[in-house]
């Protein structure tokens, strides 16, 4: 029933995008230019001068304000910073706080906005349409920052078109029907998709352009995460890297103190699990949250100086199934099965799940950053805990990864330069403050200053970010995605102690699927 | 005067009245029947003949449709998820289907008694049918949980020691009984129309077996059930349909709702929706699979068809 239905929706949807695209073409492009043009004819001069006059102010008004305000509030942070690891260091029992604010200090020095960092374009007019899957708490943040865009520009209007459920599906139909957002967003898995099918527009002549946007304001290795053979398609909207959240009450049982500076090896984690864990009573040592997948052991693989697939998206296996990623792969097994410092899926699955850790079970728990809003807010830990960054490599530089969401701009756009407008916006600094999100530096290090246990996840993992092998190729997700992660997931609830197998015969598949889709041509 | 100017009023009306009232007829039938009959071209009539023609070619929806011959049809049978799908949804067809049928069936002889209150179970055994998939499932993720769940606490309290406990939708072997288990609670669907059936036999066909020292069990074999051969035949051909299309509870129970633990949920239409709606979209193949469970699911209906003359009973066929 449910994939009739489906198939029904789509194929329907397909025919009725159609259809309106027919009838919109028909009527004279869209609805909008007949009712705009009018209003222009009926007090021309006027309207016109009032209204480049009005922004022209607004303008420079506000971009004065929202530097200034950035200035003023960074160097506060700064200082705040800088107070309170001269306090902690003066009580040193806070040693976790040291290593902390040590680590954000060592994360670069203070930044601030260049002026003028934003080439703004005020004199652009019209609808800009931008297509999200946010909804509930997160829509009003947007509209906030829409608020704050239509202050700065009258005289665009941005539509919200929020699609909570099969926002991809739906998308892919508006691009082949022409008729897609202006503005949309993007996750990880989908972003090589729009790039190869001409869904997204590429950014860097806008970027370089005459309305220019600074690109040294953002953390250098989250713009690059949208760039596709070195042109930029996507700016930053969401992001977090991987840290470790751990419970300073069974830190302190066992007598273990957390690495100072947060430079710690995995061998270190591995030994602090150990040590954390008490059998007879249930408490493990270390977890990850839920079933390990193909991204949590991506830090540890980089580490070992293996990957998923070769850079240019072709080949999985002689790369998936070399020695290192193997060895890779089998870490947290060790850990599970020799070490028995972590639990294994079936026993987390059927033990409270991905509560262990909050329930104080658990001594490190391995996650990105958004159990914070949690521990903050909504469901706070009756436990001290706190936060570090990923265990790097004994010798070896630290290696992180990515969980990401981009924004774009549609190819087939009608409005490219006011959509260019509010993509600026949308990843710029004012709109960072209002939705919390750390792509700018200056503004994470407001953010990080209030809350320094957001650094391991963000400010300190930034540094550490490579490409995503997501993006290599459009079937990632049809193979490595698949395969692997079915591969991972089963052999966990099958108690696999060695992942070798596993892994091989997943990169046969995926070589076989990646081959065969490939072969289907663009 | 009168007389002839009546009929020669009338006449031609009648006339008109025998004509229209046909055309009149046909006309209402199609605008009463018309929310259905647009319904059923443009969004399953339509888009069925659309699949058709996408199942012969590599669709993404990103970028145009690119002939490709019969590969889809040929790339599943080599497809090892193919193979995997049609056993699980074989599996779970041979063991629901009887059993839905013969549950149903006992439940709606039990709700037929005369007892007081009876109304209220009625109600009971029907409930599950109103509730979403979705809220069921869930719910049966609660009962089926490997330490706290309802089901292996009942285990538990039999004798069983925990740490023989099924893990349920964790273990391959497991997973497709619990989620048939789990499809049974909607029995009351069936129940309610075997119950509609069973009123429908005439009470004098009973007494006259009984009359004869018809025993109950030889009143069941040779009134109740080839009398409500017809309800069971239909009931047959609409488990089917619906067995062949589970989707739901598989999406929803399995690990990462991909069909695992190990392919054991892979359920032929979840299989479809992970091709088509998972990855980069491959419509064409999806289209090509829902092509041939069409077949798979009309192969089997018709075998049923076919059979029904050997075992289903028709009052007006009768003599």
């Amino acid at each position: 029933m449910s994939r009739i239905s489906h198939i029904r929706r789509l194929s329907w949807l397909g025919i009725f995008s159609l259809l309106v695209t027919l009838v919109l073409s028909a009527c004279g492009d869209n609805t909008a230019a007949p009712t705009a043009g009018a209003a222009l004819t009926t007090a021309p001069a006027v309207a016109t001068t009032a209204a480049s006059a009005t922004t022209a102010a607004s303008a420079t008004t506000a971009a004065s304000a929202t530097t200034a305000a950035s200035a003023t509030s960074a160097a506060a942070a700064t200082t705040a910073a800088a107070a309170s690891t001269a306090a902690a260091a003066a009580t040193a029992a806070g040693a976790a706080t040291t290593a902390a604010n040590a680590t954000t200090a060592a994360a670069g020095a203070a930044a601030t906005l260049p002026a003028n960092y934003n080439k703004m374009n005020t004199a652009v007019k019209g609808a800009v349409r931008f297509g999200t899957w946010e909804g509930g708490d997160t829509i009003t943040q947007i509209n906030q920052v829409i608020d704050a865009f239509k202050k700065i520009y009258p005289n665009v209007d941005v539509k919200l078109e929020a699609v909570p459920t099969d926002y991809g599906t739906k998308l892919q139909n508006q691009i082949a029907a022409g008729n897609a957002p202006d503005v949309f967003q993007i996750g990880d898995g989908d972003a090589r998709l729009f790039v190869d099918k001409g869904g997204a527009e590429d950014l860097t002549p806008y970027i370089t352009g005459q309305y220019s946007l600074d690109q040294s304001i953002y953390y250098e290795n989250v713009l690059n995460i949208g760039k596709v053979d070195n042109k930029l398609y996507y700016m930053p909207k969401d992001w977090t890297g991987m840290g470790v959240y751990y419970n300073k009450k069974l830190f302190a049982a066992a007598g273990i103190t957390p690495p100072a500076n947060g430079d710690w090896t995995w061998d270190q984690f591995r030994d602090m699990a150990k040590k954390l864990t008490k059998k007879d009573q249930e408490q493990w040592g270390a977890m990850y949250f839920d079933q390990i997948n193909h991204r949590d052991i991506y830090p540890i693989l980089l580490a070992n100086g293996a990957d998923f697939l070769s850079q240019d998206g072709t080949k999985i296996q002689g790369v998936l199934d070399s020695d290192a990623a193997i060895q890779s792969f089998n870490f947290p097994n060790q850990m599970i099965y020799t070490d028995q410092s972590m639990p294994d899926l079936k026993y987390i699955k059927s033990n409270g799940g991905t509560d262990l850790f909050n329930n104080g079970k658990v001594g490190m728990e391995i996650f990105a950053y958004w159990s914070m809003a949690d521990y903050l807010g909504a469901k706070p830990l009756d436990f001290d805990w706190g936060t570090l960054p990923l265990p790097h490599m004994t010798g070896k530089a630290p290696t992180n990864v990515i969980y990401w969401a981009g924004l774009a701009m549609n190819k087939k756009s009608q409005n490219k330069d006011a959509a260019w407008e509010f993509l600026k916006f949308l990843s710029g600094p004012e709109a960072g403050r209002i939705r919390k999100q750390f792509s700018i530096k200056a503004v994470a290090q407001e953010l990080v200053a209030k809350e320094p246990r957001y650094a391991p996840f963000t400010s300190i993992a930034a540094q550490y970010f490579t490409p995503l092998p997501e993006l290599r190729t459009r079937f990632f997700n049809d193979t490595i995605g698949k395969y692997l992660d079915k591969g991972l997931e089963d052999a966990q609830l099958a108690d696999t102690k060695d992942f070798t197998q596993v892994v091989k015969q997943a990169a046969a598949d995926s070589q076989k699927e990646l081959d065969r889709l490939r072969a289907q041509g663009s | 005067m009168a007389v002839i100017n009546e009929t020669q009023v009338n006449r031609p009306v009648k006339k008109r009245t025998a004509t229209q009232r046909k055309r009149g007829e046909t006309l209402a039938f199609y605008a009463f029947i018309s929310p259905w009959l647009i319904g059923f071209i443009f969004l399953t009539a339509g888009p069925m003949v659309a699949t058709l023609g996408f199942s012969f070619t590599y669709y993404d929806l990103a970028s145009p449709p690119r002939w490709a011959g019969l590969d889809n049809y040929t790339h599943a049978f080599t497809d090892p998820d193919f193979w995997q799908s049609l056993k699980v949804t074989g599996l779970f067809v041979l063991f629901y289907l009887p059993l839905s049928i013969i549950l149903g069936l006992l439940i709606a002889i039990m709700m037929n008694q005369n007892i007081k209150g009876i109304a209220i179970f009625r109600t009971i055994y029907y409930m599950p049918v109103v509730v979403p998939a979705v809220a069921s499932a869930v719910l049966w993720l609660w009962i089926f949980h490997p330490s706290r769940g309802l089901l292996n606490n009942a285990l538990g309290l039999v004798g069983i020691p925990k740490s023989q406990w099924p893990y349920w939708f964790l273990d391959p072997n497991w997973a497709l009984p619990a989620i048939i288990i789990m499809s049974l609670w909607g029995v009351g669907s069936g129940m309610i129309i075997y119950l509609a059936g069973l009123k429908a036999i005439p009470q004098n066909l009973y007494e006259a077996a009984s009359i004869d020292g018809a025993n109950p069990v030889q009143r069941f074999w040779n009134i109740t059930i080839p009398q409500l051969s017809p309800i069971i035949f239909f009931q047959i051909i609409q488990g089917l349909i619906g067995a062949f299309q589970v989707f739901a509870p598989a999406k929803i129970l399995s690990p990462s709702g991909l069909g695992g633990p190990n392919g054991s949920t892979l359920f032929y239409v979840l299989n479809l929706y992970n091709v088509g709606f998972g990855g980069s979209h491959q419509m064409g193949y999806a289209s090509a699979l829902s092509w041939i469970l069409f077949i798979i699911i009309m192969a089997c209906t018709l075998v049923v068809f076919r059979s029904s003359s050997v075992w289903v009973y028709y009052e007006t066929e009768r003599s």
